[in-house]
């Protein structure tokens, strides 16, 4: 990296940079979409940079001016507090004697200062690989600047690892758009503004500037409360921004992810406290940094958007995120892979400004879209504050994962089916508004009281209810129009979606005349109308979710429709979902559990998961038979108390890597459940026989055994891994068909976590 | 990750002053790499790697976070679950040798009672640099109850060694335990490492220069 360019490339450079127009408004333009052509890269970035962080609104002409102040500023402030350092030998004209006990002794100060400084060297000296800061001239300015800074601002606390990575580029960037003053003639000299902005003296002086209005914004960042040195607490505003960036502004956008994230027990701050203290310095390579800082500087000098830019990176991951236990998504956000172009990071910049306009559901599934070609189902902004049961969320949940993972036809139809919020939000309007209203006239009521069996048809109302009111929007309103490959699939989708309409149409009719009925009358008759409504409903539920199904060309055969439907609803649960489309989200499932008394969610699940509920049985059986006593007296593995006891053995050990490709969905909602996931779990042996087998060689030394039998042993491990793998799943996942949660490794193997007596 | 089958997962931390070469310690054990101009730490990085103890596999979770996190915005999450520390000094520096009891403060506030300790001299290259004695840090290390050892991260003198140690120990108080325990539910007591468990651990199970 050289330092300094010729002054012919600066004065094309310092051209090209006020081609675009001096005014703000003009430069962010030009740096918007960082293509080659950006001021800050085809010209002075250090000019560009002033110009967002300095001068703002400020015309050309004054430029000059407001550094002139700054420069004259720093000047001073190094010969205050520099001045001994800068000059030691001026101390000893000073008539003070070095060893008095005086505390305001120039001697003890510039002691102190040193000890400052040295602390500062010592990360100075290690700043990134650069050659240009490992100059010994650069590294002092690098510690003056950050000295004197620290000086200045004493209720930041001193200096802080991390500034110097912040300061470092500012001075680079200002040290290779520097101008030697002598080294320009005077006839060369055109442009006095040019030559004053860009002087090589006041490169430090510049930098400075930069920073400290950097610094402005982010010293919260590196403040650590009021108990920095005595209070234990980590109430502090970096611990708080990321609790904030986590539980809000990511749950806000892409609600799956921030549980999944909590549920994984991964703490924000851990990762957060590097992107955001380094302003993401350390994050993405150096070139792609700079252009993520041209944007920042340009559209948010005041670092308001700092959050929704780890929202942003956090999004662009998330489908890898969701399916990361707790190591692995730490290492993914400690090693945050590099964005591909042409979606380098700035354009995270982009993404948080669009977030900061849409901070719902539909905000983030737009952006989730838009760089990994899938989306999320919309999860439920809940209209009301009614009660979820959690194992609902969990399938709701199940549901999205499903949906955005499966076969590349489910991809297809979470393209085609992207909705905009607004779309979004009035169905669910009006899912809520249709129950409200049938539960007021008692119709939910009845069903309930007359015909239990219905109630797994209506859970199909639901789900086919849905189509009947996309009606309004046909397809083509929502499909991305660069999809045109799948437009005849499409045609025929609506085609058969109409008709299915149609028919559910009929349905919604006969109940709404039950319900304006208000039950008078025969009983019998009412039952039998909603019997068979239901059975409609049904058939077209399993038609919506099966679409191989053809539709009878006349009225249907209601009371035959129940079979298949419960046929293909266990046969085929993928379809369904490529059928159903986004509007089936957890919201509508929420209203209707409540509407109606808890469904069977049992066999609900069946037919949408992929794991068939006959596999729990096979679960059951296996643990009866493989677990040695005393395991075997808990082998009910949904039934949560057993479970604990059961994973009294084999805790510590850890099934294998998670299946890579297929979702997992995530466990039921966190509780502090089982012993295997407490803190103890680390404790317990993975096998009791096989441990106390192997206890007899106690050599501390703890060399590996070269036995001859180790073959043998790393056998019967590996089963006992896979018996343990597998016990895992069902306790942890009780709902068996929810699939196996694995419960992080932080769980596993941690200690209480650490609680200090006030 | 590959590889990820194991019998037991411990989660390790390295603390000490900055410049001690605690990022080089953990680079050194996960990848075999040392960089003499690494970077500081900021925040918290993290790594991982499995080693063989008896037959069993362990897994190490190995935190390493800034010097300067004393100043903890992270303290607690970083402490949690910790079961083992390598608290590093700089052989060549004395101060952050004497900061070593200021770091056992922390250990005491912040993690678990019976967290395995060890005492770690970085740096063990420097030999015409030396400014704290080997016998000086033994002796510091035994009144306290903690294991000792010197290491070069740069010529991998021992790194290997204070893992592998430090892990066994772990290890071999997790399993005792767990045999001790079994058929009762065991509880964190049962993982307190007596005095004199720890003073003759270290005698025995120790290996240092």
């Amino acid at each position: 990296m050289t330092t300094m360019r010729s002054f012919a490339e600066q004065k094309s450079r310092w051209d090209e940079t006020l081609r675009h127009g001096t005014a703000i408004a003009d430069l962010q333009r030009a740096v918007k979409f960082n293509g080659p052509s950006s001021p800050c890269i085809a010209g002075c970035r250090s000019v560009c940079w002033k110009a967002f962080l300095l001068f703002r609104d400020a015309p050309l002409a004054q430029w000059p001016l407001i550094l002139g102040e700054s420069r004259g500023i720093y000047d001073s402030l190094c010969g205050q507090h520099l001045k001994f350092i800068r000059h030691p030998e001026l101390l000893t004209s000073l008539t003070v004697d070095p060893l008095a006990d005086d505390p305001d002794s120039p001697w003890e100060t510039v002691r102190k200062d040193e000890a400052i400084r040295a602390e500062i060297l010592q990360d100075v000296r290690r700043l990134p690989d650069a050659p240009f800061y490992h100059q010994e001239a650069v590294q002092t300015m690098i510690l003056d600047i950050l000295f004197l800074y620290c000086k200045l601002n004493p209720h930041v606390g001193g200096y802080r690892q991390g500034m110097h990575e912040l300061l470092a580029p500012l001075v680079q960037v200002v040290a290779q758009d520097a101008l030697e003053h002598s080294a320009i003639s005077p006839d060369e000299l055109h442009d006095a503004t040019m030559a004053d902005l860009l002087d090589s003296r006041y490169v430090e002086h510049d930098a400075y500037a930069l920073f400290s209005r950097l610094m402005g914004r982010a010293s919260p960042f590196y403040e650590v409360g009021s108990g920095a040195q005595s209070g234990m607490s980590d109430k502090n505003i970096i611990v708080e921004k990321s609790k904030y960036i986590h539980e809000v502004a990511l749950m806000k956008v892409d609600q799956e992810l921030a549980e999944h994230l909590r549920n994984i027990e991964v703490l924000p701050q851990i990762f957060l406290i590097r992107w955001i203290r380094l302003l993401f310095g350390r994050e993405f390579p150096y070139e792609q940094m700079l252009a993520l800082w041209d944007t920042i500087f340009a559209y948010d000098p005041e670092l308001d958007l700092i959050d929704l830019i780890c929202v942003a990176m956090l999004l662009r991951i998330r489908w890898t995120l969701l399916e990361a236990d707790y190591s692995v998504a730490l290492q993914l956000m400690l090693k945050y892979p590099v964005p591909p172009p042409p979606h380098g990071p700035h354009t995270f910049v982009d993404d948080a400004i669009y977030l900061r306009d849409h901070p719902n559901a539909a905000g983030g599934v737009t952006l989730i879209f838009k760089y990994t070609g899938r989306s999320p189902t919309v999860p439920t902004p809940t209209p009301t504050a009614r009660p979820s049961p959690p194992s609902f969320q969990g399938f709701g949940s199940l549901r999205q994962r499903t949906l955005g993972a499966k076969s590349p036809l489910s991809t297809t139809a979470a393209r085609l089916l992207q909705q905009p919020g607004g779309v979004e939000a009035l169905f669910q309007g009006a899912t809520k508004n249709m129950m409200e209203r049938g539960e007021k006239l008692g119709i939910n009521q009845a069903v309930r009281d007359a015909v239990g069996e219905i109630r797994r048809n209506m859970q199909g109302l639901q789900e086919a209810r849905t189509p009947a009111r996309g009606r309004g929007t046909s397809f083509n309103d929502t499909r991305p129009t660069s999809i045109s490959d799948y437009s005849s699939t499409l045609a025929t989708l609506e085609r058969r979606n109409h008709r299915l309409a149609a028919m559910l149409d009929e349905s919604v009719n006969n109940l709404k005349l039950v319900a304006t009925s208000g039950l008078e009358g025969d009983a019998n008759k009412h039952i039998e109308v909603i019997e068979v409504a239901a059975a409609k409903v049904q058939f077209v539920k399993a038609c919506l979710e099966d679409s191989t199904i053809t539709l009878p060309e006349e009225e249907l055969p209601p009371l035959g429709a129940l079979s298949i439907s419960n046929h293909t609803e266990l046969r085929s649960p993928t379809v369904a979902l490529d059928t159903t489309p986004v509007i089936m989200t957890s919201a509508v499932i929420d209203e209707t559990r409540s509407a109606l008394s808890s469904p069977d969610r049992g066999a609900h699940t069946t037919g949408l998961a992929t794991l068939p509920e006959e596999d729990q049985g096979d679960h059951h059986d296996k643990m009866d038979t493989d677990i040695p006593e005393p395991n075997t007296k808990a082998t009910n593995a949904t039934d949560p108390l057993s479970a604990e006891t059961n994973l009294l053995t084999p805790t510590a050990a850890v099934p294998g890597p998670p299946p890579a490709a297929a979702p997992r969905p995530p466990g039921p909602i966190p509780t502090r459940s089982t012993l295997a996931q407490s803190s103890f779990a680390w404790m317990l042996e993975p096998d009791t026989t096989l441990s106390s087998a192997h206890h007899a060689p106690t050599s501390p030394s703890g060399r590996p055994s070269s036995s001859g039998n180790s073959a043998q042993q790393k056998k019967r491990q590996t089963a006992s891994r896979e018996r343990n793998a597998f016990l895992f799943g069902e306790v942890i996942a009780p709902e068996g068909a929810g699939g196996e949660r694995r419960p992080s490794e932080d769980e596993i193997f941690g200690l209480q976590p650490i609680r200090k007596p006030a | 990750m590959a590889n990820d089958e194991y019998d037991f997962l411990f989660k390790v931390v390295l603390i000490g002053d900055s410049g001690v070469g605690k990022s080089n310690l953990l680079s050194r054990f996960t990848r075999n790499e040392f960089n003499l101009d690494s970077k500081s730490t900021i925040g918290v990085e993290f790594a991982t790697r499995s080693i063989q103890v008896d037959t069993k596999t362990i897994k190490a979770q190995i935190w390493d976070t800034a010097g300067q996190e004393r100043y903890r915005a992270i303290t607690s999450a970083y402490y949690r679950g910790a079961v083992g520390a390598l608290l590093v000094y700089d052989i060549s520096k004395h101060q952050t040798y004497e900061n070593v009891t200021r770091w056992l403060k922390e250990l005491r506030d912040h993690a678990d009672n019976n967290i395995v300790i060890m005492l770690v001299g970085n740096k063990s290259d420097l030999r015409h640099l030396r400014a704290v004695p080997t016998e000086e840090a033994k002796a510091f290390a035994s009144e306290n109850h903690l294991s000792f050892i010197e290491t070069s991260a740069l010529d991998a003198s021992n790194v290997e060694l204070a893992f592998q140690n430090i892990l066994t120990e772990i290890y071999r108080i997790v399993s005792s335990k767990a045999l001790e325990g079994a058929g009762q539910e065991p509880n964190l007591k049962g993982f307190t490492l007596s005095d004199s468990e720890a003073a003759n651990k270290e005698k025995t199970d120790k290996g240092c220069c």
